[in-house]
């Protein structure tokens, strides 16, 4: 595959290193604040799980403006893979769902409280739509419970969703936080995907409620009043697409010319990852040093005089069963995305 | 709820994501929300009972041995439940052999389903027995004690660290000394005990927290025995620790104390690396450990982190489940491609059990010097045959080690060709260089060997053949095939016909084979050649010019009167033959690297093939079936004289290596035994039924796995609903995404044929026809394969440069729908389709396909929604010689578009196809007609006939769409919406791709003008979209979105154009995205959605307004469901198929 394949079938992957975005996200963002007019009068902002950092470039940019000094804005953005500085972004790195990670961002506002959270947080998809949808609810809960303790009242919280099966058990627990609830799907997630933002407005807290660090808050049950596994009741929270059609369709294939004549470039990711996980191990993959069957008989078939109990050949000669993921190859990586952006860019 | 109106799930498969074995021969399996029992001798499931509704099974937990029943907590999401277990069998009763009566159980509840808080990641049964406790360990590191028995929360303990987590293991089994090993997101396996020391804030404290991996904890297990933790990570690696405990001396005792458990320290000894991909668990076993992954495999390792075995044929991606037997004898996993797979874990390596000898020529005489072999065959599993460089013929015994010297004649120097015959007398066949044909017969058992001789051409024998113990084929100068009857008996040569083979570089058969009354032969060529037999013609009566590449045919069978072919292009092809004409059905790559393919084999009456040839060095035999290679041996690569034999499951390969001859022995294991078949190996994303009825039902899917299968779903002899693979269909080179069937010319009553379109990714289209047999075989045909603008030339496909230009090859076909011509216009002939698309280059693509001359006719094509269009479906309108066919299309920003489809079009387009050489740049320079469209006006919905400028292109887009912007607490009433959302017309909008298509526009020769309606029901894209027939001229649309919405319209079709009468809409149909909708009949929809319900909604229509209102709702544990498609069987009863990650059926009933 050509380095620009990619570019031909995702047009705002594209179009995030064209603009020098560090992932596709930051296109997300971006919509939801020119329908909800996120960032007017907002000061302080926490971004939650934001690694590569798009979301924090735009927030830097958007609060900001060019000016790297204003004291009255202050990012903290948090996430458990490292991230690229950003000038004028505290940079945190912790797991969220730990009180410990949660207790150093609400120590950034101590005495002042932030105008708006926004978290994208997602796993890194197993591909058991059960687990990932409960962790990526999970991760929304514990963005949730931060906000509690840090969102000025009548404040906004902006988060990634996944549109699975038990959804409206995170409806019903975001109500009780916030008055206006609504599910918006930016033009720049894909219409197969099932992620989409809950934008909660006018924070409001139920009298005498105190927010708690050590017990996680969790998502609703199913009941048979309000919220019924198989009935008609559920909580509905209404669903808006971005209003801007003529913006581009993440799901359409566009030609590498967008424009007529300003011809196609190459731009290379703007930022890769920071050590992510499996950094080792494809190191150790691309020098075909992961550990093969050992076969102490080939050995000594191919050389006779090599002793017949030498079975201490890791890593060695031919193991040339076929290679799932080469086979994997095959397959087109845009169409197995859930949560595309991060893993995207680092492609590239 | 009333359920008059019943929805009842009957069957369904997806990733088997638990695994228990119990005993030797019973594995337990969890697959959505149902417990399955396989019977490992019998490879089949024996039972299968719902005990989670609504959840996905995750563990399966043993609780005691007793006699026959067996108990077991059984676990998944935030529910545990506790079953019994029951076997009927007193084993082979009457010391008569077993039958299936003999397996047969019963799978009871004990303990009602429960839902606790937060999700359970592992489950155990605490000591004493009689306390009835069940330890449950919870998503944020907490636990609870929990009686079963009286359903009864005795405690929760939760850990400091309130983190989450991705999995949990206990460790002990009492309650006093019980360890939680906790791995969290952050890298960390945290050990902790419910009885621990608690902080003040009464959250117990964590005694261990083990770092060093480096990314999320999948996986942990712990080994009293040999007290060490091992860890599987997302960073693809599996640690061992191994602990030591100061004051526990003794080893034998199960339970570690809990102080010992704080006094100890542990050092992280082995960092292993296997998998390819990320770790999803890992056991440790006495000897070995166990551990399956992302990338499909299942390692075996030693405690020295040695791999010992891998196993791989569960296909594509994930293994997700793993159980080992008490014994430790064998692995079982269960994979997102839904098998269940057993596999022996045998004390040697796979490849470690091979014995090579090399055989030396003797080198006694001068004469014998320098001499080496220049061919080698097998005559027998002990006996091998060679012919040297210097003309000796010897035969080599391999167990008496005794030589044998049956010629050694100067003519046969330099050159030989040399073939043995396959029946059991020992004969071999010489050719050599002056034309000269020797045959070696052995007889009597004291085998006295005889010759003789016959000259049969003038100059080089090419090649030779045996068809049968009695049938010869030579190849001489020149491509002279001669067919030769042999008499064993009397050693007599008869020649019986002569044929030509036509011109080619290496100008000799490379394979034949006899088929009902055809001499069926390949070249070096690639080419495949048949002729008749007893027919005076020599030329052959059919070809298939260089099919198999250009690198030769290297074998042809006959199996079940199919023929199957197979050549060094990595490929096998499955032919047809009747009345001597052959037709390609099928062509099947092995899999990527394996390119040369020497023969193939028909194994287990024709349930599995098994390929023999050469990857890289080695030497593979590969099972088609279990998707796994049976045998690797290095050789040092291909192109060798080579022979193989079997005898039981030892394996004999013998090759020539420049001067010597290698004899390797093996054994065949079949080291893997699938108790549980697969479907795809990604997930399915199109479903349509091919035949039903209150038994089961015949379906083919479509997957992101690059497949088609089809496949029938009925009850096993245990009464056990079961799906079966009929055929597994490659040819797409990217995800499949749509499927359509329509009737064949070839269907008929006892016939049941019908074709299938089918297309994906990279903008590619392939058309089969599926004849069904009877419910347990299917022929499957491969018609036509299309991409988006290739133009097709007689014979061949090429591009047209410009059009490689503009169309954007990595284009995805979004949705197909087609109709059979003549079912609408009876005039046109059966074999003429119309098939329209949904292209992700934001086109709608019309094509007529015949079927007759297997192609595909590019006809219409529009970029109208300037959005990816997402579904098409048409749309016929039957009413005598008026009869038209409308197209709906619906895109990302929720519009649906109507086309009208005329005769007149058709027609001229078919008659244009069929006189190829009146104007052949028609279809080359543009393969498209341009559809010329007009708008509809905004509001009243009417439709005006406009004629414009052909030379114009434009879109119509709407943009003013309104926004709904509910009110929070404005929930699920039924919206009617009568104000129009309708398009404007935008003309400066995407001008880019006007632009861009004006050039093909210019060079159009015909143009159509057609009527479209557009109308926006949803705020982004629509996923389902379905018609019905309401009375005369009126029609239902119904279509979900992306935005939780249903839509239903009822429109008034006629000769005006098309109209809205009215509209009903649900804005929450579903709480999530719907995937598909379905009209039973006009009043009864079905919708799903990715909030897994399937739901019945009733259609009231009034002369204002359409009412919906939910009549039924189910549950479906399937998955990312992608798409239904449904059935009618009877008046009162309907098939539901549901794709997603799985597949399920449901029933409706009561309609
Ligand atoms: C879709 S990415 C965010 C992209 C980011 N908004 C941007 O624009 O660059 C999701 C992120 O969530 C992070 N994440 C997942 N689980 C987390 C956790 N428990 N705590 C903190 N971050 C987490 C992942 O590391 C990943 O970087």
């Amino acid at each position: 595959m050509g380095k620009s394949s990619k570019d031909k079938r995702d047009v705002y992957y594209r179009l995030a290193k064209e603009e020098g975005w560090r992932a596709r996200s930051a296109f997300k963002l971006l919509q939801i604040n020119e329908d909800f007019n996120l960032f007017e009068g907002v000061k302080k902002v926490v971004d939650l799980c934001a690694a590569p950092g798009s979301w924090s470039q735009v927030l830097a940019r958007k609060l900001r403006g060019g000016d790297v000094k204003n004291d009255d804005v202050k990012i903290v953005a948090v996430d458990l893979q490292a991230m690229a500085p950003i000038p004028g972004v505290i940079q945190l790195q912790g797991d969220i769902t730990k009180k410990s990670t949660a207790q150093e961002i609400i120590s950034h506002f101590e005495g002042e409280k932030a105008d708006l959270v926004v978290c994208d947080g997602a796993p890194d998809v197993t591909g058991l739509h059960d687990i990932d949808e409960y962790i990526q609810a999970q991760l929304l809960l514990a963005a949730l419970n931060i906000t509690t303790h840090v969102l000025r009242t009548g404040g906004t919280f902006v988060a990634k969703i996944f549109r699975g099966k038990d959804v409206t058990l995170l409806y019903s627990q975001l109500r009780i936080f916030f008055p206006l609830v609504a599910i918006f799907k930016p033009r720049s997630s894909r219409n197969s995907s099932i992620e989409a933002f809950v934008v909660c407005q006018n924070y409001s807290p139920p009298a005498g409620y105190i927010p708690n660090m050590s017990n996680p808050l969790l998502d609703h049950k199913y009941d048979t009043d309000y919220n019924n596994l198989e009935g008609p009741n559920r909580v509905i929270v209404p669903f808006l697409a971005c209003g801007d059609l003529s913006g581009f369709d993440s799901d359409r294939t566009y030609p590498l010319n967008l424009e007529d004549g300003k011809d196609y470039v190459y731009h290379p990711p703007t930022q890769g990852p920071i050590k992510p996980p499996y950094e080792e191990a494809c190191q150790l993959r691309k020098t075909d040093q992961l550990a093969k069957v050992v076969d102490p008989k080939k050995a000594s078939s191919e050389s006779s005089d090599k002793s017949k109990g030498d079975t201490t050949t890791k890593g060695s000669s031919i193991d040339s069963l076929p290679d799932c993921l080469d086979e994997d190859l095959e397959f087109d990586p845009s169409e197995q995305d859930v949560l595309e952006d991060l893993t995207e860019l680092q492609i590239g | 709820m009333e359920q008059k109106h019943a929805i009842q799930g009957d069957f369904m498969t997806g990733p088997v994501t638990a695994l228990h074995t119990v005993g030797d021969n019973i594995v337990l399996a969890g697959i959505g929300s149902y417990l399955h029992s396989f019977v490992i001798s019998e490879q089949k499931s024996n039972s299968c009972l719902l005990v989670l509704p609504c959840r996905c099974i995750h563990g399966i937990r043993e609780f005691t041995n007793e006699t026959d029943v067996h108990t077991f907590a059984v676990f998944g999401e935030k529910c545990v439940t506790v079953v019994d277990y029951h076997s009927a069998a007193q084993s082979g009763k009457n010391g008569g052999p077993l039958d299936h009566s003999d397996y047969s159980i019963t799978i009871t509840t004990r303990a009602q389903m429960t839902e606790f808080e937060d999700w359970i990641w592992d489950a155990v049964f605490l000591k004493p027995k009689d306390s009835c406790h069940l330890a449950l360990a919870l998503g944020h590191n907490s636990v609870i004690l929990w009686d079963w028995k009286h359903a009864r929360l005795v405690e929760k303990v939760s850990c400091v660290e309130s983190c989450i987590l991705y999995c949990a293991k206990f460790i002990n089994t009492q309650w006093d000394c019980l360890i939680l090993a906790a791995g969290t997101v952050f890298n960390e396996i945290l050990l902790w005990s419910p009885k621990g020391q608690r902080s003040q804030s009464g959250h117990v404290n964590v005694i261990k927290s083990l770092k060093g991996h480096q990314g999320v904890i999948f996986s942990v297990d712990f080994s009293h025995q040999k007290q060490m933790m091992c860890s599987a990570s997302d960073d693809r690696s599996i640690r061992l620790w191994q602990f030591s405990f100061d004051n526990h001396s003794n080893l034998h005792e199960t339970e570690i104390p809990l102080e010992s458990w704080e006094n100890s320290s542990y050092t992280c000894v082995h960092v292993l690396y296997g998998h390819s991909a990320r770790v999803w668990d890992v056991r440790l076993l006495t000897c070995k450990l166990v551990s399956v992954g992302e990338d499909s495999t299942c390692c075996v390792w030693n405690y020295e982190g040695d791999v010992l075995q891998k196993f791989k044929g569960h296909r594509g991606k994930s293994i997700w489940s793993l159980s080992v037997d008490e014994k430790e004898r064998y692995v079982v996993t269960g994979g997102g491609d839904a098998s269940v797979r057993l596999w022996y874990l045998s004390s040697r390596s796979e490849r470690s059990n091979y014995i090579t000898q090399s055989l030396q020529l003797q080198q006694t005489s001068s004469e014998k010097e320098d001499d080496y072999p220049r061919s080698v065959s097998l005559l027998s599993y002990n006996e091998i045959i060679i012919i040297t460089n210097k003309g000796f013929l010897y035969l080599h015994d391999i167990e008496k080690e005794r030589w044998l010297t049956l010629m050694n004649d100067p003519d046969y120097r330099s050159y030989t060709v040399m073939s043995v015959a396959p029946a059991q007398q020992s004969c071999v066949v010489l050719g050599n260089i002056h034309g000269k044909l020797r045959i070696f017969l052995a007889e009597g058992s004291q085998p006295v060997w005889k010759s003789k001789d016959w000259n049969i051409y003038d100059g080089k024998i090419m090649s030779i053949h045996w068809l049968s113990g009695t049938r010869l084929l030579t190849t001489g100068p020149e491509g002279g095939i001669k067919l030769w009857n042999f008499d064993v008996d009397t050693l007599n040569l008869e020649l019986d016909e002569q044929y030509i083979l036509p011109e080619c570089k290496q100008r000799w058969v490379s394979a034949a084979s006899l088929s009902h009354g055809s001499l069926i032969c390949g070249d070096r060529g690639g080419t495949i050649h048949i002729y008749q037999l007893g027919s005076e013609f020599r030329n052959p009566s059919q070809s298939f010019p260089k099919i198999h590449g250009k690198t030769g045919v290297t074998n042809i069978i006959c199996h079940k009167g199919n023929v199957y072919t197979s050549g060094r292009d990595g490929c096998y092809r499955v032919f047809s033959h009747d009345d001597g004409h052959m037709t390609l059905l099928n062509t099947h790559r092995v899999y990527k690297g394996f390119e040369w393919i020497d023969k193939l084999q028909i194994a287990d009456d024709g349930a599995d093939y098994h390929i023999f040839g050469f990857q890289s060095s080695d030497f593979v035999l590969w099972s088609v079936n279990r998707n796994q290679k049976l045998l690797q041996i290095p050789c040092g690569g291909g192109h060798r004289s080579w022979d193989c034999s079997f005898r039981g499951d030892h394996f004999r390969f013998v090759y020539q290596k420049t001067r010597e001859v290698v004899v390797c022995d093996t054994r065949l294991e079949q080291n893997q035994l699938k108790l549980k078949n697969a479907l795809h190996g990604r997930e399915i994303t199109c479903v349509k039924i091919l035949d039903a009825n209150t038994e089961g039902c015949i379906v083919a899917t479509g997957s992101e796995d690059t497949s088609v299968q089809i496949s029938a779903i009925r009850c096993n002899e245990f009464g056990v609903k079961e799906i079966v693979c009929l055929e597994h269909l490659s040819g797409h080179i990217s995800s499949v995404r749509a499927l359509s069937l329509s009737p064949s010319s070839k269907d008929s009553i006892n016939k049941k044929s019908t074709l299938m379109f089918s297309a994906g990714g990279r903008a590619q289209l392939l058309v089969w026809r599926l004849t069904i047999r009877d419910s347990t075989s299917i022929v499957t045909e491969n018609l036509c394969m299309h991409m988006i603008g290739q133009t097709q030339k007689k014979g061949k496909t090429r591009m047209w440069k410009l059009q490689q230009i503009k169309l954007n090859p990595e284009t995805r076909f979004m949705d197909l729908s087609s109709v059979q011509l003549s079912s609408v216009w009876s005039d046109f002939p059966a074999h003429l389709h119309l098939l329209a698309s949904a292209c992700s280059d934001a086109f709608v693509r019309f094509y007529i396909f015949t079927e007759e001359k297997k192609e595909l006719i590019p006809f219409l094509e529009s970029s109208l929604h300037e959005h990816c269009v997402l579904k098409v479906c048409c749309l016929k309108r039957q009413c005598g010689s008026d009869s038209v066919i409308y197209i709906l299309s619906a895109a990302t920003d929720g519009c649906i578009a109507f086309w009208k489809v005329n005769k007149k079009d058709i027609h001229e387009t078919v008659k244009k196809f069929s006189q190829p050489n009146l104007d052949n740049r028609i279809f080359e320079t543009c393969s498209f007609v341009k559809c010329d469209i007009h708008e509809s006006s905004a509001n009243n919905f009417n439709l005006r006939e406009d004629l414009l400028d052909k030379e114009s292109m434009w879109g119509v887009l709407p943009s003013n769409h309104k926004q709904h912007i509910l009110k929070s607490d404005d929930r699920n009433d039924s919206q009617c919406s009568d104000e129009g959302q309708v398009s404007n017309k935008e003309q400066d909008s995407g001008m880019s791709v006007a632009n861009m298509e004006s050039n093909s526009s210019k060079e159009n020769s015909i143009q159509r003008t057609k009527h479209v309606f557009f109308m926006k029901h949803h705020q982004s894209g629509v996923n389902g979209l379905d018609y019905i027939h309401l009375q005369d001229d009126d029609y239902l649309i119904a279509s979900g979105g992306d935005d939780n919405a249903l839509v239903v319209t009822s429109v008034r079709i006629n000769s005006e154009g098309v109209k809205v009468i009215t509209t009903g809409s649900y804005l929450c149909a579903h709480s999530t995205e719907i995937t598909g909708v379905k009209f039973l009949s006009p009043s009864k929809l079905i919708s799903v959605s990715i909030d897994q319900r399937l739901i019945l909604w009733s259609v009231n229509i009034t002369e204002s307004r359409i009412q919906l209102q939910q009549m039924s709702c189910k549950f479906v544990c399937v998955a990312d469901i992608s798409n239904i498609d449904c059935q009618k069987l009877n008046n009162d009863l309907f098939t539901v198929v549901i794709s997603g990650e799985g597949l399920a059926t449901c029933q409706i009933h009561g309609i």
